[in-house]
């Protein structure tokens, strides 16, 4: 996302609010990715052969060289005078090409770089080299003793540099060749959960101290043990020093209009046209909107509604007693009162539907519930079909363009919708299946403690399984558990994977209104698991009702005691 | 350090000065050592999963004089320094050694392959690997490990390039899906372990069915012959060169012991190749893999800078 506050990739953009967003941009981004690999390339120098403040000192110097390369490109990028075609410009400056050559020799200088020519191409060249000359120089040095290593590391020029001042000189410079004085710099810095924690730590430290042109953009995971206290008052602090931006949706209904958004340009850049999602993928089985539940399309006679609610009350006695004390009777629910339908029957729809899609009907019968739990059923459902129509489709790859991506090229693949047609029910399911597939693939192959004896997805399996049985399996009840709480009896082996669960996306976490975006413990915070993984284990797409994670692993395990087959992925 | 890559055809008559074999609980461990010569002969043990074959395949390897070195210990530098000792007898032509690489870790192999880089002697060195009969895929137990082979083999690469991720196929379920999740490589080349064991063949295909649907536009199928390791070698050394200019190159060997080897001599010559492991570490289940009787191997020049070639 922070790669497209770059200045070419917003005069690329083609969209109808592409100008408006253009204008809003007072200041030039300039992106520094980071990736997994990278981090461990970091971490990796001089082969395990080096002491870790060499290590630390020529990580620094790659890093800074890294960021130092991204504001080159910035640079350039604003006093390119060549607009290529279709584009539009934003932002971008004109200097005389001796004014360019001064800046490209003084930022040379200041970076101790030998550039062949005064330009930025070389210029970028040189700092290529640079970092190609820090993985030979640690390993050269590894060889050495440690006060022969220090003297050496001394010597190098680069390896001081502090990276922030170094952007700042090269600001100044700009500004002295270039003009454009007090313009702003967006540092932007992406994936920094993946960094290295002296990254993460020089980057949280500097936010509150350095230069005011420059502005930081930091896209990090919300759990991170290395995040500043909020008690530490030497730290940044959210809303003084930093405003947090939550880039999830607790709440599944705000990330449709973002999806919806993608879904059309995708669709559009496929055909030539885009088509609403509505038309392409029909309705999500658990949505209806408020007003058809006050208004009366939603229950009325013969609708989706009144049919599951008249299916349920005839199979599952359980649901039959919860309405029938609260007055109203399942087959006739157009006759429950205005405020009844908005409050209580909206809010159970989805418990409804599961039960019906996922539950035999004779289980909640004394004769089954006496039975021991392996040997009662559920409907088998390979893909099942809940999880498909727009905004089951939207809620499960909860605003993640990767995910949804995903989905959606399989999508506009398929013949219905070239035709402009509805993709069928069944394609979307296994389209839906197949991204839970891959997701469980990741979790199952995330690298644990040595110490774990489960893995992240045994962990979410079981909290699954919990909020299926809950829903589905045991006697109805208006507000099953659909969240958890991390409490205080959860090994730190648990909290551990569910850290990584929490960072790739497979658990989300629901704050309270004053609570902190970015958490050091997942003590005493509530999570839902990700709705991807919701259709993957069965459970309604809804925020439920929290429960202790320690009361779900200990069912868990009473329950594997009984051998209950392994359900999901 | 140059390394230069060649074909061979394992011969059983073939004289070494040094010899290294591992032993492990696969069967196939000790299947080469009776064949090995040298004046040295060293056998890396395994200090966990005494299980299956591992005591029958202790009691050859020490019939076969190899003396035994813990694999949790420093037997790298043992087995470089040995090189270094034994080439001081043999002035005048490259030192022999043979590895029987079939049963050791990826990260031995790494480890070894660079010692061999950095010993500063001439070396010829065969690398041996006995192919197994089929056994069926064990459960996958827990990823504890997804990172360099080695550190020495982590890579170095501008990382503003996008990622190319050259991955070898195994018949763990869904591990290649899930490394190629963690690492998000814009574009993915997988190579496929051709095998004259069609229940391996089948057990592959059935691990690594959902691997296909990932991004298919930016996903690009090999094969390679288990068999053939020079081709194999040839051919991931001219895709990674042609990769390497615009792109970070990343390979990470799932599958046969031989491909893993394959890719570690390769970026044991261009550091800017990283190789990555996934592995449960000795959680990995055991499991007895019989030798099916082919050897295959390559043999590998380690020449110190300035020196020429034999």
């Amino acid at each position: 996302m922070l790669k497209m506050l770059q200045q070419p990739a917003l005069e690329a953009w083609h969209h109808p609010s592409a100008s408006e967003y253009r204008d809003r941009i007072d200041y030039t981004g300039v992106f520094i990715p980071t990736d997994i690999t990278w981090s461990v390339q970091l971490n990796s120098l001089g082969a395990g052969r080096l002491d870790s403040s060499s290590v630390f000192s020529l990580g620094y110097a790659a890093f800074t060289t890294q960021v130092q390369r991204a504001v080159i490109r910035a640079f350039s990028n604003r006093i390119d005078a060549n607009v290529p075609q279709g584009w539009v410009s934003h932002r971008r400056m004109n200097v005389p090409a001796s004014a360019q050559s001064d800046l490209v020799l003084t930022l040379a200088e200041g970076w101790r770089l030998t550039p062949r020519l005064p330009t930025f191409e070389a210029l970028n060249l040189s700092l290529s080299h640079r970092l190609m000359s820090i993985a030979e120089e640690a390993r050269r040095i590894s060889a050495f003793d440690q006060n022969k290593r220090a003297a050496r590391l001394a010597e190098n020029p680069f390896v001081a540099t502090n990276c922030l001042a170094s952007v700042t000189y090269a600001i100044d410079a700009f500004e002295s060749y270039c003009g454009g004085a007090g313009g702003k710099w967006a540092l932007s810095f992406d994936e920094l959960e993946l960094a290295p924690h002296w990254v993460r730590e020089e980057l949280l430290a500097s936010i509150r101290s350095v230069d005011d042109r420059i502005v930081f953009k930091l896209a990090m995971s919300p759990y991170n043990q290395d995040i500043p206290r909020v008690d530490d008052v030497t730290s940044a602090s959210p809303d003084n020093d930093y405003d947090q931006i939550v880039l999830w949706y607790v709440e599944k209904e705000h990330g449709y209009a973002f999806s919806e958004a993608l879904w059309s340009a995708l669709t559009d850049k496929a055909i030539g046209h885009a088509v609403p999602a509505h038309q392409a993928l029909g309705y999500g089985f658990f949505e209806s909107e408020p007003d058809e539940w006050t208004d009366g399309t939603a229950y009325a006679p013969g609708s989706r509604h009144a049919k599951n609610f008249a299916k349920l009350w005839d199979a599952d006695p359980t649901f039959k007693e919860y309405l029938s004390n609260i007055g109203i009777d399942g087959r006739f629910i157009h006759e429950a009162s205005r405020d009844e339908r908005a409050a209580v029957l909206r809010k159970i729809a989805p418990v409804v539907l599961a039960r019906n899609e996922f539950r035999t009907s004779d289980e909640s019968t004394p004769s089954v519930r006496r039975k021991p739990r392996i040997e009662r059923t559920v409907r088998s459902r390979k893909n099942p079909l809940l999880y498909t129509g727009a905004e089951s489709l939207f809620a499960v790859t909860e605003g993640n363009p990767r995910w949804l991506i995903g989905i959606i090229d399989q999508l506009i693949q398929v013949p219905q919708f070239k035709a402009g047609g509805e993709v069928g029910r069944p394609l979307q399911a296994r389209a839906v299946s197949r991204a839970a597939h891959r997701f469980a693939a990741l979790l199952r192959n995330a690298p644990l403690q040595q110490t774990a004896d489960r893995g992240v997805l045994a962990i979410l399996a079981d909290i699954g399984s919990y909020i299926f049985d809950h829903v589905v399996r045991e006697p109805f009840t208006a507000d099953p558990v659909g969240s958890f709480i991390v409490d205080s009896h959860i090994s730190t082996e648990v909290q551990h994977a569910l850290g990584i669960a929490l960072n790739m996306g497979a658990i989300v976490y629901v704050p309270d209104e004053e609570q902190n975006v970015l958490i050091r413990s997942l003590k005493g915070k509530r999570f839902r698991l990700s709705y991807l993984l919701a259709a993957n284990y069965w459970n309604p797409i809804r925020l439920g009702r929290a429960v202790s994670l320690s009361a779900i692993l200990r069912r868990a395990s009473d329950t594997q005691q009984e051998l209950l087959p392994e359900r999901g992925p | 350090m140059d390394i230069t890559v060649e074909p061979l055809e394992p011969a059983f008559d073939e004289t070494y000065d040094v010899a290294i074999v591992s032993v492990g609980y696969e069967q196939r461990s000790s299947f080469l050592a009776p064949t090995l010569s040298g004046d040295a002969k060293i056998a890396i043990v395994f200090t966990d999963r005494h299980v299956h074959s591992f005591d029958e395949n202790l009691r050859v390897i020490e019939r076969c004089g190899f003396r035994t070195v813990s694999g949790s210990g420093a037997f790298v530098e043992e087995i470089a320094e040995s090189v270094r000792s034994r080439s001081l007898v043999t002035p005048g032509r490259p030192l022999r050694v043979a590895f029987d690489i079939s049963s050791m870790t990826r990260q031995w192999i790494a480890d070894i392959v660079c010692a061999m880089r950095d010993t500063g002697v001439r070396v010829s060195a065969d690398f041996l690997y006995t192919i197994a009969h089929f056994t069926a895929p064990p459960e996958p137990p827990l990823t504890q490990y997804a990172g360099p082979v080695t550190p020495q083999l982590a890579g170095w690469d501008e990382p503003d390039k996008p990622l190319s991720l050259l991955l070898g196929l195994g018949y763990e379920k869904d591990r290649a899906l899930g490394a190629a999740e963690l690492l998000e490589p814009s574009e993915l080349y997988v190579f496929s372990p051709v095998s004259i064991d069609i229940d391996y063949e089948r057990a592959l295909e059935a691990a690594n069915v959902d691997l296909w649907g990932l991004a298919p536009t930016h996903t690009h199928r090999f094969t390679y012959q288990i068999s053939r390791p020079f081709d194999t070698f040839v051919q991931l050394e001219s895709l990674a060169e042609g990769l390497l200019r615009r792109r970070r190159v990343v390979l990470l060997p799932l599958g046969p012991k031989i491909f893993a080897l394959c890719t570690v001599l390769l970026a044991a010559s261009q550091s800017a190749y990283g190789v990555w492991r996934v592995s449960a570490g000795e959680h990995e289940t055991p499991v007895d893999r019989k030798a099916a009787g082919t050897v295959v191997g390559l043999r590998v020049q380690f020449l110190p800078e300035g020196s020429a070639v034999p």
